[in-house]
Formats: structure tokens, C-alpha cells, sequence
């Protein structure tokens, strides 16, 4: 099977208020591969996450990113997610008046340009809520208005297993959530990888949700650099050692 | 509890009530003509432009109405309102030459020990005239000038009042502007020259001693580029039987990144009918932030208004209006947003009791070219029995798609658990009521400087005894 | 047909004149000519009176207007059951109806109010509701928008009472609403749900009034609405706590989206209190998508033109769940996006 590249970032760099966070950065992520982005706190892992897909507060001041074959780096976020990428937010933003269900809907049009046959889409939902051990009457529910923690990141899962992306980008979906919840998360997960061949970053400072499955790459990124690049064992070691070592890599 | 209500209504306003004889030798005619107007004009030695401006504003006086929103004046009859008092002294920048009658009034108000407490400046106005003003001589020597507006107008500021009185306030904006604009007398007029940080507050008192007299005071602040003032205002009167009325005018002018804080708490008798007028205009990155109690007052007219007109200027509004027996207070701020990225917040409190009635009024404007502003109003209300009234009529007129402009309106009493909780901590029941209504002032109290903020909880622990029974 | 140049919508209490929120001066026509009611729905239990009034209930909507409606009029009694009545009226050539609605001690009225055609529609409709009945009114304005369009209610609670009322401008050119209620009896309710989408040039002036007279009595006022390019809305609302209404609570609340620019939007909502122990709350939200859901909904494909008109529509949509009618309910959402209709099932 011949691999080809979905993900080239080259040499992006990034800045928010004219703080420059994001330096030199360079990624490929190949059709159907895992990769890890890990990290300690204010590295600029959410940042790359959200410069990925596109968030205007974000500024690139140079570097591109190309996906699937296509030069996406001025394009604007919902370009890019019918292009096929999908960000999963930390905090998800919460929309009142509108509800899960008539949101999906509205996404899933938005993103084919075809009108979706209702009865299809019930049955997928209902698949995919089952999946998720989510009530159906969720689905009546104002997007992520009054949702507990545990309720915001099964409902980007949720999100995740409609849409189908080529490329998901994962920020911090394990955090805050309880033994069941992560299992139910992972397991949302894998049926994408799969069902869809799909490719993952996985944006973590954890590793509960790193077992569900088979990790291709691991990058560690420090003050805006990438500084290593590796194989799953990476995950391993840096939970063992920590970061210290990476944090003197980038001090050089 | 009855016997005690009225024993302490009678002391309530007594370190307020006191009043002098009225000795003044120099009194107008009651009523207002083209030759009062002129001989206004004479006595104070205006400059030819100055009493062309005054003849114009009675002309606009003349045909302008009362206003047909807002509490009753009825019992305010311009005929019988003497509009011109003047007591017998002449301005004095020596504590000592202030006469004896003059300068004992004050003592018992407290002004020179305010002042003694690191003032930067008393000004004080007593009917019409400045009797005292003084300004630390740091403060002078940076440059600061603090003086009485009429002998400024002769000075070396007299192009720069010329072009700055009563042009925010113009005599066309209301009858009683016109009729400031034809008969004001006294007042300040305070210039802070660019990048001039003053770090104490300045400060002045106005006094109505006169019963059926009319205090028009204007005052004209100037904050050039990148300066820095406070400056606070305090004003009372004693109660007599006649309406007095109040026509001030306050006219403030913001610079680039200036920043000016003003500061009033006006506990005027409650006879007093109080039509004031304050604007601000704010240029580019500048600040304006009004604090302001009312506590007296018969009737009050009473919204500072500002112009946000530069870009990213803003202002903040913190007001409280205690609104009690015989009391009808209506109140509130007005912003007008103009240039980019400005943002206001008016934030005020209102209390009434005893019959009194408070209204809170605010109208927001952003306009077309006012891009991302920003606009908040957060109004609270607390009724103190069945007998009072407070009503809220907050106006918002938006015209820019991308301001964000929030509003909040709430009228409530002193809830009974929180009563019962302090009562149950040994508290009486009276100073757990007393104790709520403090913290619910809090936001303007915590925004004075140290002995307003005193005199101000004072003034509502007198308002709140006897509030039961 | 008669030019007026009438006073409309005046605010109970007056504030600065400068402001031009205190009442509207209306210059178009008041239709002489009655509407004729087509009634696609009425249960049995329901009883019609021709030319009946009830003329107990204010109005809000100005004093002159009452005195130029003196058409035709409908009567509506309510009976035992409670499925909704349907009328439609077609105010095509400009024309004027009057609608009154009785609801009996604990009864229950649902009706539906269609306002259609082209020309001026002026429609009044006076509501009693007796103690402890429940009156719900849905009133779907979507009449051409070349269009004046003037909607007078009033309603009267007595005990237990409450009034229920769903209002949705969609047509029109220049649109008033005066909604009067007056919560006399204790533990009498009112609430509305008011959307609206005003579209460039159009106008939509409302007075909405509530009077807490009665102990316990409830109010909540929610108008959601669009304002596109050069379109102009005033909302005036008024809760006034008069005295004896010991624990009444009145809220009101607001929720604006903005739609391009160089809109008119004016907003003064009164809270006028003479008793102690009250609640009175206002609350308002005005302002564009926020740029992060924006970004949330694009990363999930979504444009921020279609994000607009997403959210556009929930807000008419959590409006239109409120009518009691399914058929009218359908019909309320077709109108909002006659693009998608038939689309469902495709």
C-alpha cells in the first residue's frame, strides 16, 4: 500500500497579540497514522492545534500548511473542516438556542453541500450516541449549554464520529474525565481510526488515552519548538523522566 | 419606637441644619429680567462677550418649557426665586480673613480639616460667591491652576475659558441650562497642564446659606494630554421653608490619554431643587470616571453625561441615590459612544424609603462609527417598605453591528434570611438592616477617598435609623 | 380608508424626548374595511359569537387606535377541550379585524392567529381570561412586506389565570406591536416569547406593558430577534409592580443578534415599582456572533455566513417551539427557511 502525506506543516511560525509562540515548525502526518503531541504546560500545543485548523486569533507569520495535497494556510476554519480536519476544543464553546441535533444536521450539510437524508442521519446519531452511552434526548439539548465536563467531551467525540474526517486533532480530550467517561472517549476513537483509515493527533500531557490505541509518531514540543521527534516508546520515557531533558534541548 | 423615629429625624440633619442670619446686604429683586441679567453682568465685572452670552441665554430661557418627563417642579416658581446672593466678603486665600460667621459655617462642615488632611485644594462656595480658596503650593507648582472662574476670566486663561464655557453644555439643551447660562455666579475653574499627574485630590464645597436662593456655580475642568485629577465636589445646604434651587453646571474636558475622576456626595437640604448639569467630553485613550451619592435634595435632575469621542477612551459611572421621606431623585448617567473601540460601564445603586422616590434613567448611545465599543449598564434597586418607589428607565440606542452591549436591571428588598443571619449573630435588627444597606452602597463607598467614605456611611446609617417600626 | 397621523405605542413613563423612544407617530392608513375571518380549525367545545366584544381590556397601543376600530368582530369562548383553534385572515386591499377570546373559569383556549396578504392589517385582539383558565395565543405575522401592520393585544387575568402569548414578525414593512396585560388576579402569569426577523428597511416598533396588580403574579417577557442591514426595532417593555402585588416577579429579557449594519436598534425596558416585596429583572444581550463560536462552528465546516443564519434560525426556532398547534408549528418553520422546505425527508 503506497503511503501518502496528508499533513505537511513546514517551518510555521505563529503568534497571538504579537507574542510569537510558535517557531519553525515542521510535521508530516501520512494517511491513517497517530501521532502525539506532547508537551508541558504553555508550550504551544493548543496553539499549534488551533493554528491547524485555522483560529483568526491566531496570526502565521510564515510557514505553510498543506493538506491532503492542498495549501491550506490562509484558508478559514470551515474550508478546512470540509477539507476533512477536525479540532476537538478543550473547552468547548457553548451555543445557546441551538440545538445538538439540528447543529449536526447543519454541520453535516454545510460540509457535503447536499441536503442529508433524515432518516440516514437519525440512524447514524443513534449509532453513534449508543456508542457513546449518551441519552437520545441529548440530542434535544442546546450545544454544550449546561453539559457537565465529561458531557462537552463526549459531544466532540460525538462530532468526531458523524463527520468523518481524514485528519482529527484531539486537544486535551482526556483531561477532566472520569475512568468510564475515557474509556467511552477511546473507544469513540478507535471505531474512527477504524472505520475511516482516519489520522490523529493527539494534543496530551496524559497517557490514559493513549492506550485505546496504536501510536505511528511522538513529538515533544518545548517553548515553541519542536525539539524531538519519535516513536511511541517516546511516550514511555517521558513518563518516566519528565520533560527535563526536552526543557534543556530547547535551551540550547 | 415612634417617640424615637422622631427624635431622631430632628437630630438627622442637624450638623447640616444649621443656618446663619440671613445678613447679606445685597440681595436682587425675586424673578428674572433683561436688567437682572445685566446687573448680574456689572457686578461681576464680566467681559463684553460674557454679557452678550448671558442676555442670549435668558432670551433662550424665555422660550424654552420645563421639561414634560421627570418629577414634578411644580413647587418650583422661577418668579419667586431669588437668583442672586452674595454674602459680605470678598474672595480670601487666608483662612484668617474669611469672617468669623462665614468661616465657622465651614469649620462645622469640616472643610479646612478635609483640607488640612492632604487636599490638594479647597475651593468654597458660599451662595454665589468663592469665599475661600487655597491651593497647596506643590500643587501650583506644577502648574495646576485652581482658581474662582470669574477672576480667571480676566487672567492669563481667558481665551481658553472663552473657548471652553458652555460649549458641552450649551444654553440650548435644557431651560435650566439657559437659565445657568444667564445668571451663574462662582464656581471653579481648574486646568491641569499635559502629563501633570495630580496625586491628591483637589476639592471644593459648595453652601446654599440663603432661604429661597439659587446657587448656579460653574465649573470648568480642563485635564490636558496625559494628565492625571481628582476632584471632588460636596454640597449642602440648610432647610427652610421656600424652595432653594440648584442650577450648577459642570463642564469637564479630557485629553488625550488624560485620566479625570470626579467625585460628589450632595446631601443639599430637602427643600432643594437640584436641575444640575454635568458633561464630559473624553479625546483618544482618555478616562473619565464619575462617582457619585445623592443623598438630598427635594427634587433632583440629576445624569452626567459623557462623550466618549476619541478612540479607545473610556468611562465608568458609580453611583448611589438614597431617595427618603419627601424625596422624589431621579437619577442615572449618559454615555455617548462616538469613536472606536470606547467602552463604558455605568454601575449604580438606588434606595428608596419612607415614601421616598428614586429613578434610575440612562440612555446609552453608540454610534454608527463607534466600531467594537463595548457598553454595560448594571442597575440595582432596594426598597426599604410598601410606602417608597423606585423605578428604572434605562433607554439603549445602538447603531454599529459589532458593539457588544449588555444591560442589567434588578429591584429588590433586603432579603429576611440575610437579616436573620446577622440578627442571629447578636446583631439588632436595625443595624443588620443598616449593615445590608452599607454593603449594598459598597460600590460607590469603596470607590471615595477615606472621610467621604466615612461621611457617606454615616449619612445612610442617620438615613436608616428608625426604618423600623 | 382613512390617513392617519396617529400616536402609537407611547411609553408609560416619558423620558428624555431627544431620544425618540417615547412613543411613534404612525402617518399610514387604518383600514375601515373588516377582515373576514377563515377559520381552518375550531374544536367543538369552542363557541363563536359574531360581533361580540369585551370591553374591559386595555390597550397599549395608543388612545386614538381603539377609536378606529369599530369593524366586525369575532368572539371566542372556550369550552372543555383543549385543541387548538386555527384563523387565518387575509388582510389583502388593507382591512382591519377584531378577535376576542373568553376563556371560562379553569378552561383552556389555544389559538392560532395567521396574519396574511397584502396591504395594511391592523388586527385587535382582547383577551379575558377567567380565573384560572389558560389562554395560548399564537400570533404568526408574515403579511407582505410592503406592508403596515399594526397588532394591538390586550389580555386581562383574573386568579390563577395565565396568558400565554407567541409572537413572530416575519412580513411587514413598518410593524407595531402593543401588548397589554394586566395581571389582575393573584397568581395570575403572563409570559411571552417574541422573535422576529426585521430585514433591511423594514421596521418593527413594540410596546409590551405588564401590570402586576395582583399578589404572586408572574411575568417573563423574551424577545429574540435578527436585525439585518438598515433595518430599525425599537423595544419598549414595561413591568410596573403597583402596589398590593406582594411577591410578584416581572423579568424581561432581550437577545439581539446583529446582522450586518448600520441598524437602528433602540431598547428601553422599564421597571417601575411601588411595593416592597417584588422582583423586578432585566436583562439584555445585543451585539454579533461572537468570533469564537464562529471559529468553533467553522472548524466544524461551517461558514460564518451559514453560522449566521444557524443561529438566526435556532432563535426563531426556540420561539416557534412555543405554539401550541403542530400544524401551525410546521407551517412557522417553513416560513422561517422556505429554502429547506420539503427537504426533511428527501
Amino acid at each position: 500500500m503506497q503511503v501518502s502525506t496528508l499533513l505537511e506543516v513546514s517551518n510555521l511560525n505563529v503568534s497571538i497579540d504579537d507574542k510569537h509562540i510558535l517557531h519553525d515548525v515542521d510535521m508530516r502526518i501520512n494517511e491513517g497514522e497517530a501521532h502525539v503531541l506532547m508537551g508541558p504546560n504553555g508550550a504551544g500545543k493548543s496553539t499549534l492545534g488551533y493554528a491547524l485548523m485555522g483560529n483568526p486569533q491566531y496570526t502565521v507569520n510564515s510557514g505553510k500548511i498543506v493538506f491532503d495535497g492542498n495549501d491550506i494556510t490562509s484558508e478559514s476554519p470551515d474550508k478546512r473542516a470540509k477539507a476533512g480536519m477536525f479540532l476537538s476544543f478543550q473547552t468547548p464553546l457553548e451555543v445557546p438556542g441551538l440545538t445538538v441535533e439540528s447543529f449536526l444536521r447543519s454541520a453535516l450539510e454545510q460540509r457535503t453541500g447536499k441536503r442529508i437524508k433524515l432518516f440516514d442521519f437519525k440512524k447514524k446519531l443513534a449509532a453513534a450516541m449508543e456508542l457513546l452511552q449518551l441519552d437520545p434526548s441529548y440530542t434535544k439539548r442546546d450545544l454544550n449549554v449546561g453539559f457537565s465536563g465529561g458531557e462537552k467531551k463526549k459531544t466532540e467525540i460525538l462530532q468526531l464520529l458523524m463527520f468523518r474526517p481524514k485528519l482529527a486533532i484531539l486537544d486535551e480530550t482526556d483531561s477532566g474525565l472520569d475512568v468510564d467517561a475515557v474509556r467511552l472517549v477511546s473507544q469513540g476513537i478507535k471505531t474512527y481510526l477504524e472505520e475511516e483509515n482516519g489520522a490523529l493527533l493527539v494534543i496530551t500531557h496524559s497517557t490514559r488515552i493513549l492506550d485505546a490505541f496504536d501510536i505511528d509518531k511522538t513529538h515533544v514540543i518545548v517553548d515553541g519548538h519542536i525539539v524531538a521527534d519519535g516513536d511511541a516508546s517516546m511516550v514511555d520515557e517521558i513518563n518516566q523522566n519528565g520533560y527535563e531533558k526536552y526543557i534543556e534541548l530547547a535551551g540550547k | 419606637m415612634m417617640k424615637e423615629k422622631s427624635q431622631v429625624e430632628s437630630i438627622d440633619r442637624n450638623m447640616y441644619d444649621f443656618r446663619n442670619e440671613d445678613t447679606d446686604n445685597y440681595k436682587l429683586n425675586a424673578g428674572l429680567t433683561e436688567e437682572i441679567v445685566d446687573k448680574i453682568s456689572k457686578e461681576k465685572n464680566d467681559p463684553a462677550w460674557m454679557n452678550l452670552f448671558r442676555l442670549q441665554s435668558l432670551q433662550i430661557y424665555n422660550s424654552m418649557s420645563v421639561p414634560d418627563w421627570g418629577p414634578p417642579i411644580d413647587g418650583l416658581d422661577m418668579d419667586n426665586i431669588v437668583t442672586y446672593v452674595r454674602p459680605n466678603t470678598k474672595m480670601s486665600a487666608k483662612w484668617s480673613d474669611v469672617p468669623d460667621e462665614i468661616k465657622d459655617t465651614f469649620e462645622r462642615l469640616g472643610i479646612p480639616q478635609a483640607e488640612r488632611k492632604s487636599l490638594a485644594g479647597v475651593g468654597a462656595q458660599y451662595d454665589s460667591e468663592l469665599v475661600y480658596h487655597n491651593v497647596r503650593e506643590e500643587v501650583a507648582a506644577m502648574g495646576v491652576v485652581y482658581t474662582d472662574l470669574e477672576s480667571a476670566m480676566h487672567g492669563e486663561y481667558a481665551d481658553m475659558i472663552r473657548s471652553h464655557f458652555m460649549k458641552l453644555v450649551k444654553p440650548t439643551d435644557h431651560k435650566f441650562a439657559a437659565l445657568h447660562g444667564a445668571v451663574w455666579s462662582g464656581g471653579s475653574f481648574v486646568y491641569v497642564p499635559p502629563h501633570v499627574k495630580v496625586e491628591i485630590p483637589l476639592q471644593s464645597y459648595f453652601r446654599l446659606n440663603a432661604p429661597g436662593a439659587g446657587q448656579f456655580e460653574h465649573t470648568l475642568i480642563i485635564v490636558d494630554e496625559g494628565a492625571d485629577l481628582h476632584f471632588i465636589e460636596g454640597c449642602s445646604a440648610p432647610k427652610y421653608n421656600v424652595a432653594n434651587l440648584h442650577a450648577g453646571c459642570v463642564e469637564l474636558f479630557v485629553g488625550k490619554n488624560a485620566r479625570l475622576r470626579y467625585s460628589t456626595i450632595e446631601n443639599w437640604s430637602k427643600n432643594m431643587y437640584n436641575l444640575n448639569t454635568k458633561r464630559a467630553t473624553v479625546e483618544e485613550g482618555g478616562t473619565m470616571e464619575w462617582v457619585s451619592g445623592s443623598f438630598g435634595s427635594h427634587v433632583s435632575y440629576l445624569y452626567p453625561m459623557t462623550i466618549l469621542k476619541g478612540k479607545n477612551s473610556r468611562m465608568e459611572f458609580t453611583g448611589i441615590t438614597f431617595a427618603g421621606k419627601g424625596q422624589n431623585l431621579d437619577t442615572g448617567a449618559k454615555v455617548v459612544h462616538i469613536g472606536e473601540n470606547t467602552s463604558s460601564y455605568i454601575n449604580t445603586k438606588s434606595i428608596s424609603k419612607d415614601g421616598g422616590i428614586s429613578t434610575f434613567r440612562s440612555s446609552v448611545i453608540v454610534g454608527k462609527n463607534a466600531h467594537k465599543s463595548k457598553a454595560a449598564v448594571s442597575c440595582q434597586s432596594l426598597m426599604l417598605d410598601d410606602i417608597s418607589r423606585s423605578d428604572t428607565i434605562p433607554a439603549m440606542d445602538i447603531r454599529t453591528g459589532d458593539a457588544d452591549v449588555g444591560h442589567e436591571a434588578r429591584i429588590g428588598r433586603i432579603s429576611d434570611d440575610a437579616v436573620f443571619y446577622l440578627m442571629s449573630r447578636g446583631i439588632s435588627e436595625e443595624d443588620a438592616r443598616a449593615m445590608i444597606v452599607g454593603g449594598f452602597a459598597d460600590n460607590v463607598s469603596k470607590e471615595l477617598p477615606l472621610e467621604y467614605a466615612v461621611e457617606m456611611n454615616n449619612l445612610i446609617r442617620l438615613e436608616m435609623k428608625g426604618a423600623i417600626g | 380608508m382613512t390617513t392617519e397621523n396617529i400616536i402609537l405605542n407611547p411609553l408609560p413613563v416619558r423620558t428624555w424626548n431627544s431620544l425618540k423612544m417615547n412613543e411613534v407617530k404612525y402617518t399610514g392608513d387604518v383600514p375601515t374595511d373588516s377582515c373576514t375571518p377563515e377559520i381552518t380549525k375550531l374544536p367543538e367545545a369552542l363557541k363563536l359569537i359574531q360581533n361580540e366584544t369585551l370591553d374591559n381590556v386595555k390597550s397599549v397601543a395608543g388612545d386614538k387606535l381603539g377609536d378606529l376600530l369599530q369593524g366586525e368582530s369575532l368572539l371566542i369562548e372556550s369550552g372543555s377541550e383543549a385543541s387548538p383553534a386555527v384563523i387565518n385572515y387575509d388582510f389583502t386591499g388593507g382591512k382591519q379585524a377584531r378577535l376576542f377570546l373568553h376563556a371560562k373559569e379553569n378552561a383552556v383556549l389555544p389559538v392560532s392567529v395567521m396574519m396574511t396578504g397584502e396591504g395594511t392589517a391592523v388586527l385587535e385582539i382582547k383577551i379575558q381570561a377567567d380565573s384560572g383558565s389558560t389562554v395560548d395565543l399564537s400570533v404568526i405575522e408574515s403579511v407582505g412586506t410592503d406592508s403596515d401592520v399594526i397588532t394591538d393585544i390586550g389580555c386581562t387575568c383574573d386568579a390563577n389565570a395565565s396568558f400565554n402569548l407567541t409572537k413572530l414578525e416575519l412580513g411587514g414593512r413598518n410593524e407595531y406591536v402593543a401588548v397589554s396585560v394586566d395581571l389582575a388576579g393573584e397568581h395570575s402569569a403572563f409570559s411571552a416569547n417574541s422573535g422576529y426577523r426585521v430585514k433591511t428597511n423594514q421596521s418593527l416598533d413594540m410596546n409590551y406593558v405588564v401590570r402586576h396588580t395582583g399578589r404572586k403574579t408572574e411575568s417573563n417577557i423574551f424577545a429574540s430577534g435578527i436585525l439585518e442591514n438598515d433595518s430599525t426595532k425599537i423595544f419598549r417593555g414595561t413591568i410596573d409592580l403597583i402596589k398590593g402585588c406582594a411577591g410578584a416577579k416581572g423579568t424581561e429579557n432581550e437577545d439581539i443578534l446583529l446582522l450586518g449594519d448600520n441598524q437602528v436598534n433602540q431598547t428601553i425596558p422599564l421597571i417601575l415599582c411601588d411595593e416592597e416585596d417584588v422582583e423586578g429583572n432585566h436583562g439584555a444581550s445585543i451585539g454579533r456572533l461572537d468570533d469564537n463560536i464562529i471559529f468553533y462552528l467553522g472548524s466544524r465546516g461551517i461558514s460564518s455566513e451559514a453560522a449566521e443564519d444557524i443561529i438566526a434560525h435556532a432563535k426563531l426556532d426556540a420561539i416557534i417551539s412555543h405554539i401550541p398547534d403542530e400544524d401551525i408549528k410546521t407551517l412557522a418553520h417553513s416560513l422561517i427557511s422556505p429554502e429547506a422546505d420539503g427537504g426533511e425527508d428527501a
